[in-house]
This record gives C-alpha cells, sequence and structure tokens, in this order.
C-alpha cells in the first residue's frame, strides 16, 4: 500500500484518529499474552511450558 | 488413570463483562466518523463478534496510521469490523471467523507472533470451517458455550500437528476473543484448546471489567512451568486449566463418538492435569485473597475446586 507521511494538522483524519486511540488506550500500556504449550506424548505428559516473558499466563 | 464423571456446568455470565464489551465496541467504533459513503460497521455482527472484530479494526488501523498507509488506513476506516463478516463460518455458537495465515506478525504489541484480519485476509478452506464448527460444538455440547460464545469468536489456526506433537496456543489482551491454536484433525482436541484460550480471554475481560489490578511482586510456585509466577500468571493458569479439566471430564465420559486415538489423549492429558493441580491446592486460596471482587473470586475458586475433585 501506498505510504506517504502523515500530516500533523489536528483535523486532518489519521491525526485526530491517532489522538482518539490515545485516548481511548489511556494509561493501560499493559500488553500481556497467554502462551500455553502441551505435549501429551506415548510416555507420559512433557513439561514443555513455552516463557514468553514475565507477563505470560499459562 | 481412573475413571471419569462429568461435572456441574459452570456459569460464565459475568455482568461487567457483557456491559465492557458494548462500550468498548462503541468507543472503537466511535474513533472513526461515521461518513454516508463508508459502510462502516456491519450490523449483522453480534457483540462478542464485534468486541473481537474491533480490536483487529484498532490494532490494524493504528500502525497504518502510524506509517502513513493511507491505503490500508482507509481500509480500515471503510470496515471498522476488519472484513470479519466474510470470513465467518456458522457453528453451534453463532458466526464464527476461521483464518489460516501463512504468515504471522511480530510486534512490540504482543510477546508472541499474532495474526491481523485486513483486506487481504481469506477465510479458511473447507477443512478447517468444518473443523472448527464440529469443535465448537463439542465446546458447547459439553457446558463451554457461554464462554466460547463471548471469548472465542475468531479462530486463528497456527500448525497442524499430530497426538504426540507439541501443542501450542495464546491469546493477545490487545485482541480479546481471539484465540491462536495449533490443532490435529481431531475437534474434541481442539475444543480443549479452544476453551483453555477462551477461558484465558473471560479473565482478562473480568480483571478488567472489574479494575482489578494485581501486584507484580506477589509470586506463587507454579507446578505448570516448575517456577514460581507472578499472580497474574499463576491464577490464569489455575482458571484455565480446570477448565480444560472439567471440558475433559465432561466429554470422556459423554462421547461416544470419540476415536481410540482421542480418547487416549485426553485421558491421558486429564490424568496428569490432576498432577498439576494438585499441589496448588494450598497456594490457589492466597492468591486468591489478591482478587478484591468477591463474585469474581468465588468463580475462581468454584472452578479450582470442581477441578481438584475430578
Amino acid at each position: 500500500m501506498n505510504e506517504q507521511q502523515p500530516a500533523n494538522t489536528a483535523d486532518d483524519p489519521i491525526s485526530s484518529f491517532l489522538e482518539s486511540v490515545q485516548d481511548l488506550r489511556g494509561e493501560d500500556k499493559t500488553v500481556r499474552s497467554t502462551a500455553h504449550s502441551s505435549r501429551v506424548a506415548a510416555e507420559g505428559w512433557t513439561r514443555a511450558e513455552q516463557n514468553t516473558g514475565p507477563d505470560t499466563a499459562a | 488413570m481412573t475413571t471419569v464423571q462429568s461435572t456441574a456446568p459452570v456459569d460464565f455470565h459475568f455482568g461487567p463483562i457483557p456491559v465492557m464489551h458494548q462500550t468498548r465496541v462503541d468507543r472503537i467504533r466511535a474513533l472513526t466518523p461515521t461518513r454516508p459513503d463508508m459502510p462502516g460497521a456491519d450490523p449483522g455482527l453480534d457483540v462478542p463478534l464485534a468486541y473481537a472484530a474491533a480490536h483487529h479494526y484498532l490494532e490494524g488501523a493504528e500502525p497504518a496510521a502510524r506509517a502513513g498507509d493511507i491505503d490500508l488506513f482507509d481500509w480500515y476506516q471503510a470496515n471498522l469490523d476488519a472484513g470479519t463478516g466474510r470470513l465467518c463460518a456458522s457453528t453451534a455458537v453463532g458466526p464464527c471467523a476461521v483464518i489460516t495465515p501463512n504468515e504471522l506478525i511480530t510486534s512490540p504489541i504482543s510477546d508472541t507472533p499474532f495474526y491481523l484480519l485486513g483486506p487481504f485476509t481469506d477465510p479458511a478452506a473447507a477443512p478447517e470451517r468444518a473443523l472448527a464448527r464440529a469443535a465448537y460444538k463439542k465446546a458447547a455440547d459439553t457446558g463451554f458455550a457461554d464462554l466460547v460464545t463471548h471469548h472465542a469468536r475468531i479462530l486463528v489456526f497456527l500448525g497442524r500437528k499430530e497426538y504426540h506433537d507439541r501443542f501450542d496456543s495464546w491469546t493477545i489482551s490487545r485482541l480479546p476473543g481471539t484465540v491462536f491454536l495449533d490443532h490435529i484433525d481431531d475437534p474434541a482436541a481442539l475444543a480443549r484448546d479452544l476453551i483453555h484460550e477462551a477461558g484465558h480471554n473471560w479473565l482478562n475481560d473480568a480483571l478488567t471489567a472489574t479494575n482489578t489490578l494485581l501486584p507484580g511482586d506477589a509470586h506463587f510456585p507454579s507446578p505448570w512451568k516448575n517456577t514460581n509466577r507472578p499472580a497474574y500468571g499463576f491464577l490464569h493458569a489455575c482458571w484455565a486449566f480446570p477448565l480444560t479439566m472439567i471440558y475433559t471430564a465432561n466429554i470422556l465420559d459423554q462421547d461416544s463418538e470419540l476415536s481410540a486415538a482421542g480418547r487416549d489423549f485426553l485421558t491421558r492429558y486429564l490424568d496428569l492435569q490432576r498432577r498439576f493441580l494438585a499441589p496448588t491446592a494450598d497456594t490457589h486460596p492466597q492468591a486468591l485473597t489478591l482478587i478484591p471482587d468477591p463474585d469474581l473470586r468465588e468463580r475462581l475458586r468454584h472452578v479450582h475446586a470442581q477441578a481438584l475433585v475430578l
């Protein structure tokens, strides 16, 4: 897709959109994922969990 | 291995979540002013599907705007549901977008790769759609209709696996309602991971809807990852694994159509999950004290207790 420099004027749709996104996100910058790996091999369960960062869940 | 019996259904209706879903959909759609020359949001999408789709729009439109990619930004502005409607398969829990992407994206918004619905996204082929349809039905038939209806309406298939392989699955908090799943041609096995990841989405939504902030310095020993984990990860594990245990017990008890290999796979899974869950009987109550909302706290306690006696 075409790439152009975004305009800086507040009434430009892109700038307005980005300002609104910032308001929507507020202070919530948290990004969390819940990566989970499992393996049930013939000999039984293998602990094959994948750790993808301090905030990951099961 | 021991025999299993079905357990009482879990109540997944938690009042603050649907309120948050509607509010969030409205706020995301309001990012783009209504224009008569643009179709805007698809009125045919129910709120849970619109909620999942709106986050693809948000996460797709924002980087397009920041990069000055006018064509892509305009596409998202004209497709506030990121084209979800044309990607859907009809399932037991309503239309669900089913995708088999050729490649995934990496970016700072996630620790794991992910995929965003966009102008070039195609629906999955017929076999994958049929597999997804069958998995949603398995989930619905075993007491998880409400969970997957509200928390797993966009399914992104990852790799194709065999029973002895490692299965990866994940969700990311920026794309609630979307699940990323490895898969095997066995809807009962797929439904297990569908429910697990939908459970993560449920808990993320519940924590958000109740403004619950978990302390980062409280850690608990996790048998699943064999390490001390922050309360967030520990509570997620003690919720999502019990859900898959309950599902597995139910389907082993109720589904006479399981293949021998599929039955063996799920029986081994349940047997081993019992061993992982058992040590958390002492530590889970301590972690629950970090949940201020009494209703949410009780739901997490109840499901954990249900799984402990399976």
